[in-house]
């Protein structure tokens, strides 16, 4: 796993979220790109022009190339969404 | 001497970052030198100026185009996306729209794949009784014009567009309107003009026209002077500051519509969704005598280009040249679509732009040569129908330069005003 | 429609921000702080979201100062609008409909409208949105694995996570050295560090610069320690030609080479460096698009080659109640935002009355010398970081220029063979900008690559019109929009 949490931070609260139907792992504070990027999913799209980008590449919201679909609502940016126990997160169609 | 610095070291690290020399006969809009003399000199590179340009160099006269800013620039650049015929609010509106469309598909095979044109089909949507009783007279209207068009339910409505919401009772179907890349389609005349031996000069002002004893000279430009005894005006919202250059007034007022862009979505949209209240509006404020007063009036198209975005709009504000977004523009398009579409609601916004109609006092364009100087051919107050109509004006402008005679020139010669007395 | 009106709306919840937002309520004035994250900082502080143990002193020292800002504003009772961005501003008209801000007749308050469905009303306003990182476009950029290095830093500092094991710092910038210290401390190891400038770059303005930053000397020499106690192999006259990778694997490695001071690439010296994350940019753009929706005048800044907006000394510009601080004015770093937070407070102070304009210049000369030593480090810093135009030479035709719409270099070469000779010609002729994030990521470097195409100077290239809504809006947002009430 290119990606990883830092050894050390006390984590509290871990959750799950699931990504394209995996459950991926979560702890309360951080954000849906970086709970994915722990996962190993650098990427988050099919990539291309047609499709969303899903990156991880400024990480403060400006780029917009990490937006995904959470719980329905697309063009979401990953970076910026705190996840919660449950969400559903899904590759911009 | 710090340029060269630059260029050399790109050359010497063999990167091929200069740009090669702009090829006259293949570039759709670069920039050619102004000739000395032209036989016509068309003013405007929108998307009626280009075709214009495009239809009489076929022909083979000798035109040069000149345009103050890039190619499609103006008007063209802040347009929608749909040629339609089911706004189209008289017969002779009617009519040529029809011929216009007509000619748009032989240009097609023409133009080739780029050209972002299919007849997709447009719904004309009524959210109450009093609106499906317009659709309903509406689609009778036209459907005795000749235009393809049918009535159908709110089921149906709503399996033709899936973005529809329960609001829709109810619509009109017509299967042969257009949904246009506007920009593909200047750029397509443009290269078309070039191909058949126009001279496209951009980036080129008029400064004025030289007349005397009612006849043109020459057209004054700040790159210099072409000699040409016809001008074709297709300056769009600046066709009336052109005329007066030669002494001739235009009734031609900019009327502002705002628009809005969504992020890329997959397919959804195929066509163009026309909210009846848009109809509506357009109908009203194109006969101002009607009286519908100064307020902006909205109700809204819906389409999608290519690349997924939905295009929405547009208002219709009396706003002098403003071209800004407004808060209440932005609003009233997205309550508007909201009501039609309240799927759509989490959609972004990613952009909101305006352009400005060149509208006339009946709503219908200008197209002829102008009382008291015959060389200046009006090509302008197309009002939001520039891409719909352009083939069309180009044909007709065509066959006046000819002296051929066509039975719709009637009804848009700029005679119709000095006789109604309606210009000023 | 009642609502409440502030005095002040700060957007912007950097150290700029705050500093204004604290100042003008302790002045005694109503204040709203806009900020797009959930808890203020910025890019500087960088509060954590998650509990992360700080072993570093320094991190401690500095959330401990936005501590006592974060009590400050809480002691003067500022709102603070968190996750709030603003989509656009617009003023408010004493009758009928909210008109568009080029109307000049128009003097009321404004009205500002945010993506989250909240609007709030405000006489003035006070706009300190920052700066972003630079993005470079080379090929690979577009990877997987590939980042800002702002972007790291705000994982690793935020959320406690480490995006990369084997990282290249690279581009050129006064944070890379700060970036490459903060992945060593959290265990990454940082195999290269790359930078265009030269060794020894701005130092003649050193001693000048440094006089009395004492806080920055030792921030500076902590992280050269770090650095070279970790033998990362740093090379200065030196950049990133091209990041190696696929799709799925993301990155491998770059390409790294020689540049001149250009930044020109030297040909020959190229060799790989295996990678998993690349952290790329060359400085910071200005986030401009808020106070370009607003009118306000802007200027090229040579020294940041980026276009910036135009203040005077006490933080106005040209639009009527528009005060403009921090990063944004010309990148000069954390203490100068700060200090210019605290010029747009006494101004805005200033013009509500709340302070006479003989105690607001008492004020204000007490900030001088802060504010000569802090012009004199900037000036040194760009000095030696300083965009190189040797960045955009190289570039390939399949090099992807707008990440938004994938519109590649080759096509802007098109557009310009076909008249193109600004950002608006190109886009009449691709999509460059108009995606999702409507230039930001593209506009810079487009403006670069035209120039040179066309044999115009960068400063010449005007910048393409923003259009509220200056950030992506749901159409929910404005339709159920919520004014803030009393």
């Amino acid at each position: 796993m290119t990606s990883h949490r830092i050894a050390r931070s006390r984590r509290s609260d871990r959750l799950e979220i699931s990504f394209n139907g995996t459950k991926v792992e979560g702890y309360d504070g951080e954000t849906v790109a970086t709970c994915l990027l722990a996962a190993g999913f650098r990427s988050f799209g099919k990539g291309g022009v047609m499709q969303a980008a899903g990156r991880v590449y400024c990480a403060i919201g400006t780029c917009l190339q990490c937006v995904v679909t959470v719980d329905g609502e697309r063009g979401t940016r990953a970076c910026q969404t705190a996840v919660r126990p449950g969400m559903n997160v899904e590759t911009d169609s | 001497m710090r340029k060269v610095f630059w260029r050399n070291r790109v050359l010497a690290l063999g990167a091929t970052a200069v740009a090669p020399e702009p090829s006259a006969r293949t570039a759709a809009r670069g920039c050619d030198d102004l000739p000395r003399s032209a036989e016509v000199v068309v003013i405007g590179g929108g998307v009626v100026g280009t075709a214009v340009a495009h239809r009489l160099a076929e022909k083979g006269i000798d035109v040069c185009l000149v345009e103050k800013g890039d190619i499609g620039s103006g008007t063209s650049s802040a347009a929608a996306v749909a040629a339609l015929l089911q706004t189209k609010t008289s017969p002779p509106k009617v009519a040529l729209a029809l011929e216009s469309l007509r000619l748009l598909d032989q240009m097609a095979e023409q133009f080739g794949p780029q050209f972002e044109y299919t007849r997709s089909g447009s719904l004309l949507v009524a959210t109450s009784d009093e609106e499906l009783r317009m659709v309903r007279s509406t689609a009778t209207t036209l459907m005795s014009l000749g235009v393809d068009v049918e009535l159908i339910g709110a089921a149906e409505a709503r399996a033709l567009m899936p973005a529809l919401g329960p609001a829709t009772i109810g619509a009109s179907y017509s299967r042969r309107d257009a949904t246009i890349n506007p920009l593909s389609l200047v750029a397509a005349y443009a290269q078309a003009a070039r191909r058949a031996g126009a001279t496209l000069c951009t980036h080129t002002s008029v400064t004025g026209i030289s007349t005397a004893r009612g006849r043109i000279l020459s057209v004054e430009t700040t790159r210099g002077s072409v000699k040409t005894d016809t001008v074709v005006n297709a300056a769009g919202v600046w066709a009336r500051e052109l005329a007066e250059m030669a002494h001739v007034d235009l009734p031609i007022e900019p009327l502002k519509g705002e628009l809005l862009v969504t992020e890329a979505i997959p397919p959804l949209v195929r066509g163009t969704i026309i909210s009846a209240a848009y109809l509506i509006s357009k109908t009203q404020l194109e006969h101002p005598d009607t009286g519908n007063g100064s307020q902006r009036s909205a109700g809204i198209t819906v389409a999608q280009v290519a690349r997924g975005n939905l295009i929405i709009g547009s208002t219709r504000e009396p706003a002098g040249y403003d071209r800004s977004s407004t808060y209440g523009g932005i609003l009233d398009l997205a309550e508007q679509l909201l009501r039609l579409a309240p799927s759509l609601a989490k959609l972004h916004i990613i952009r909101a732009y305006a352009g400005l109609r060149p509208i006339t006092p009946d709503g219908l364009p200008i197209i002829g040569r102008s009382p008291g100087l015959a060389g200046l051919i009006v090509a302008s107050g197309l009002g939001g129908d520039g891409l719909a109509l352009s083939a069309v004006t180009a044909k007709l402008v065509t066959e006046i330069v000819a002296g051929a005679d066509d039975d719709m020139l009637a009804v848009v010669s700029p005679e119709r005003f000095v006789r109604s007395g309606v210009a000023p | 429609m009642s609502t409440t009106i502030y005095d002040v709306a700060v957007v912007g919840g950097g150290p700029a921000g705050i500093a204004a937002a604290a100042e003008t309520a302790a002045g005694g004035a109503r204040v709203v702080l806009i900020d797009a994250t959930a808890s203020l900082g910025g890019q500087y502080f960088r509060p954590p979201s998650v509990d992360v143990v700080h072993t570093s002193g320094r991190r401690r020292r500095k959330l401990e100062a936005l501590g006592r800002w974060n009590d400050m504003l809480a002691t003067h009772g500022v709102d603070i609008a968190g996750q709030t961005r603003v989509w656009g501003v617009f003023r408010a008209s004493p009758a009928g409909p909210p008109a568009s801000l080029g109307d000049d007749s128009q003097s009321g308050p404004f009205d500002i409208h945010c993506d989250t469905g909240q609007s709030y009303r405000a006489s003035t306003l006070i706009v300190a949105p920052g700066v972003y990182d630079r993005p470079v476009p080379i090929p690979g950029w577009t990877l997987p694995g590939v980042m800002t290095p702002g972007g790291a830093q705000t994982l690793i500092d935020k959320y406690g996570l480490v995006p990369g094991r084997r990282v290249i710092v690279g581009g050129t910038g006064p944070l890379q050295l700060a970036v490459a210290a903060s992945l060593i401390e959290a265990g990454a190891d940082v195999v290269a560090m790359v930078d265009a400038c030269r060794a020894t770059d701005g130092l003649t303005q050193a001693p000048r610069a440094l006089w009395r930053q004492w806080g920055r000397i030792g921030e500076i020499t902590g992280y050269l320690a770090t650095v070279l106690r970790h033998r990362v192999a740093v090379q200065f006259g030196s950049g990133i030609f091209e990041i190696l990778g696929t799709e799925a694997t993301g990155v491998r490695g770059a390409v790294v080479g020689r540049v001149d001071p250009g930044g020109f690439r030297i040909p020959g010296t190229e060799r790989v460096v295996e990678a998993d994350l690349v952290c790329h940019a060359t400085g910071f753009l200005p986030s401009v698009e808020l106070t370009r929706h607003l009118g306000c005048a802007h200027h090229f800044d040579e020294r940041i080659s980026a276009h910036v907006p135009t203040v005077d000394a006490q933080m106005r510009t040209n639009i009527a109640n528009v005060l403009v601080a921090g990063d944004v004015t010309g990148a000069a770093g954390q203490p100068m935002a700060t200090l210019q937070g605290r010029l747009a407070a006494i101004s805005a102070l200033e013009t509500l009355a709340l302070v006479s304009p003989t105690d607001a210049d008492k004020h204000r000369n007490r900030l001088r010398p802060a504010a000569i030593r802090e012009e004199r480090f900037a000036r040194m810093i760009w000095q030696r970081w300083h965009p190189r135009p040797g960045l955009m030479a190289g570039l390939q035709d399949h090099t992807v220029l707008c990440r938004c719409e994938d519109v590649t270099v080759e096509a802007v070469r098109e557009a310009c063979a076909d008249g193109a000779r600004d950002l608006y010609g190109v886009k009449l002729r691709t999509r460059l900008g108009m995606g999702t994030c409507q230039g930001l990521y593209c506009n810079a470097s487009g403006a670069e690559l035209i120039a040179r195409l066309t044999d115009q100077r960068v400063s010449d290239i005007p910048m393409p019109s923003v259009r509220p809504p200056v950030v992506p809006v749901r159409f929910s947002s404005i339709v159920g929009e919520r004014p803030e009430r009393p």
